[in-house]
């Protein structure tokens, strides 16, 4: 079954405005890593909230056609049932952190599950052995650098166990020794059957890709492999290099 | 330092508390104060950077020493200007008041900040409070600092466009307070939606109720402290009122 199944994806912020999302047709596998890349203002932060439910719950505008992610309506299913099965890594670290500490950070998903507290504290473990930030666990939130607010982040949506994890131009934000971490983590991942889609307009930080869809100006203009990130003239042509 | 459940300390705070607002002369309510700042020693609160702080406070008190001493006009008067009363033993004795009761009502409210901010969700939650009021009081918490921060960025940024604050005229700072401001507020709504986008995002109120990471259980000392905290505020109180 396909994970995430988008039909006919239209949307606009506000009644009878500029379409930020124009007709949009993809499904994505279990265990795929999808990389959605284009320019800015092409529409992939708003396909992100279109994937996690906040549009149309929260956001208004109008939206119209599907998003199915594992079978469900996101427009039938509230955001926070809809977050048991996408994890959803913003690109504002700040305004994701609210703790604390790292701990209880990472803790709040799950506590949020209603696991009794040992499972909590193994899923916490877990999630900091896997992101290898063990060292931060007892930091004060508000203390942490950009890059280490972006894996705390992150860590704090792998608490939730989604079977969806959709990145929103995290990797690039990050140094190269934390991106490849992060690349590491996502295979494994990946490994694990998890589904990745990973929203970026970096080239080098979506070589992991199975895929690769272009936007242009909210229209899917390309919908390939990750071999066409080879193909320097189809990504000049989209202005993704120069 | 103590270590104290989150419950005994909001009890430990709620006790000075009580006794500063229920109290309007200065001599009980300095022997409050005194056995707050005991509270803070023995917590190990840097009690001296609070005292340091009202300093910002003395003009805003000689305000309100004249307010009281030309309109209340109780007490004995000092300094008359012919029919006049600039200060009375009166209004000494309300600034005085006013001014104890700030500092213990701080004074016991730094106390609470000896414990992280989510055990105070937890505390809350175990006192019985729904569990979305008890993170509305954390994030308040957590969010004050960052504004605070946002205003003074703002302001940066101006001067950096050439407004030099310090120079601009009473009547104008006002308009420029409304610069400060609009972009401050709109930032805070704008801050307040996507944290709410992604707290749900994280499943906050799936379910009816939550678990935690951590349970606080009371020990042996916290119930002690709660006893004898509330037995000696309640003592007090009655004495005062059957005298």
């Amino acid at each position: 079954m396909a994970a995430v199944v988008v039909n006919n994806l239209s949307y606009c912020y506000q009644k009878g405005g500029k379409k930020i999302l124009k007709d949009l047709n993809f499904t994505v596998k279990q265990g795929q890593i999808l990389a959605v890349m284009g320019l800015s203002g092409s529409g992939k932060s708003t396909l992100c909230l279109c994937l996690g439910g906040i549009i149309p719950h929260y956001l208004g505008g109008e939206m119209s056609g599907q998003v199915l992610i594992n079978g469900q309506d996101t427009a039938e299913c509230k955001i926070a049932r809809l977050a048991l099965e996408v994890g959803i890594v913003f690109q504002d670290a700040d305004t994701q952190l609210f703790s604390p500490t790292v701990e209880d950070e990472i803790a709040f998903a799950p506590e949020n599950l209603c696991l009794p507290s040992d499972q909590i504290r193994q899923r916490v473990d877990a999630v900091f052995d896997m992101v290898g930030i063990n060292h931060l666990r007892y930091e004060n939130t508000n203390n942490l650098s950009g890059g280490q607010k972006h894996l705390v982040a992150m860590a704090a949506v792998l608490a939730m166990d989604p079977a969806i994890l959709v990145l929103d131009e995290v990797l690039v934000q990050l140094d190269a020794v934390v991106k490849e971490n992060v690349v590491e983590i996502l295979l494994e991942l990946r490994r694990r059957g998890k589904t990745i889609i990973i929203v970026e307009h970096d080239l080098e930080a979506v070589t992991i890709a199975d895929r690769v869809l272009l936007l242009e100006d909210g229209m899917l203009v390309n919908d390939g492999p990750a071999s066409i990130l080879q193909d320097k003239e189809l990504l000049a042509r989209y202005k993704l290099v120069m | 330092m103590i270590n104290l459940d989150p419950r005994a300390k909001i009890v430990i705070v709620f006790c000075p508390a009580t006794l500063a607002v229920f109290f309007n002369t200065p001599e009980p309510l300095l022997v409050v104060l005194i056995i707050t700042m005991l509270l803070l020693r023995i917590f190990q609160v840097q009690y001296i950077s609070l005292i340091y702080k009202f300093r910002r406070l003395l003009p805003l008190l000689l305000v309100l020493l004249l307010v009281q001493s030309v309109f209340t006009g109780h007490g004995q008067v000092l300094i008359a200007l012919g029919d006049v009363q600039i200060l009375t033993t009166g209004g000494v004795s309300s600034t005085g008041c006013v001014l104890l009761r700030m500092l213990i009502l701080f004074g016991s409210a730094m106390i609470i900040a000896t414990n992280n901010s989510r055990d105070y969700v937890l505390a809350l939650v175990q006192l019985k409070i729904p569990y979305e009021i008890a993170f509305m009081v954390l994030i308040a918490l957590r969010f004050l600092p960052v504004f605070v921060q946002e205003a003074k960025d703002t302001l940066i940024a101006m001067q950096l466009r050439g407004v030099d604050i310090q120079k601009v005229a009473w009547g104008k700072k006002i308009k420029v307070f409304t610069y400060i401001f609009s972009p401050l507020v709109s930032n805070v709504l704008l801050k307040a939606n996507q944290l709410a986008i992604s707290m749900e995002a994280r499943g906050f109120r799936v379910y009816p109720r939550r678990t935690y990471l951590r349970v606080l259980k009371y020990d042996l000392l916290d119930y002690l402290i709660i006893i004898l905290s509330l037995s000696l505020t309640l003592a007090v109180l009655t004495l005062s009122i059957v005298r």
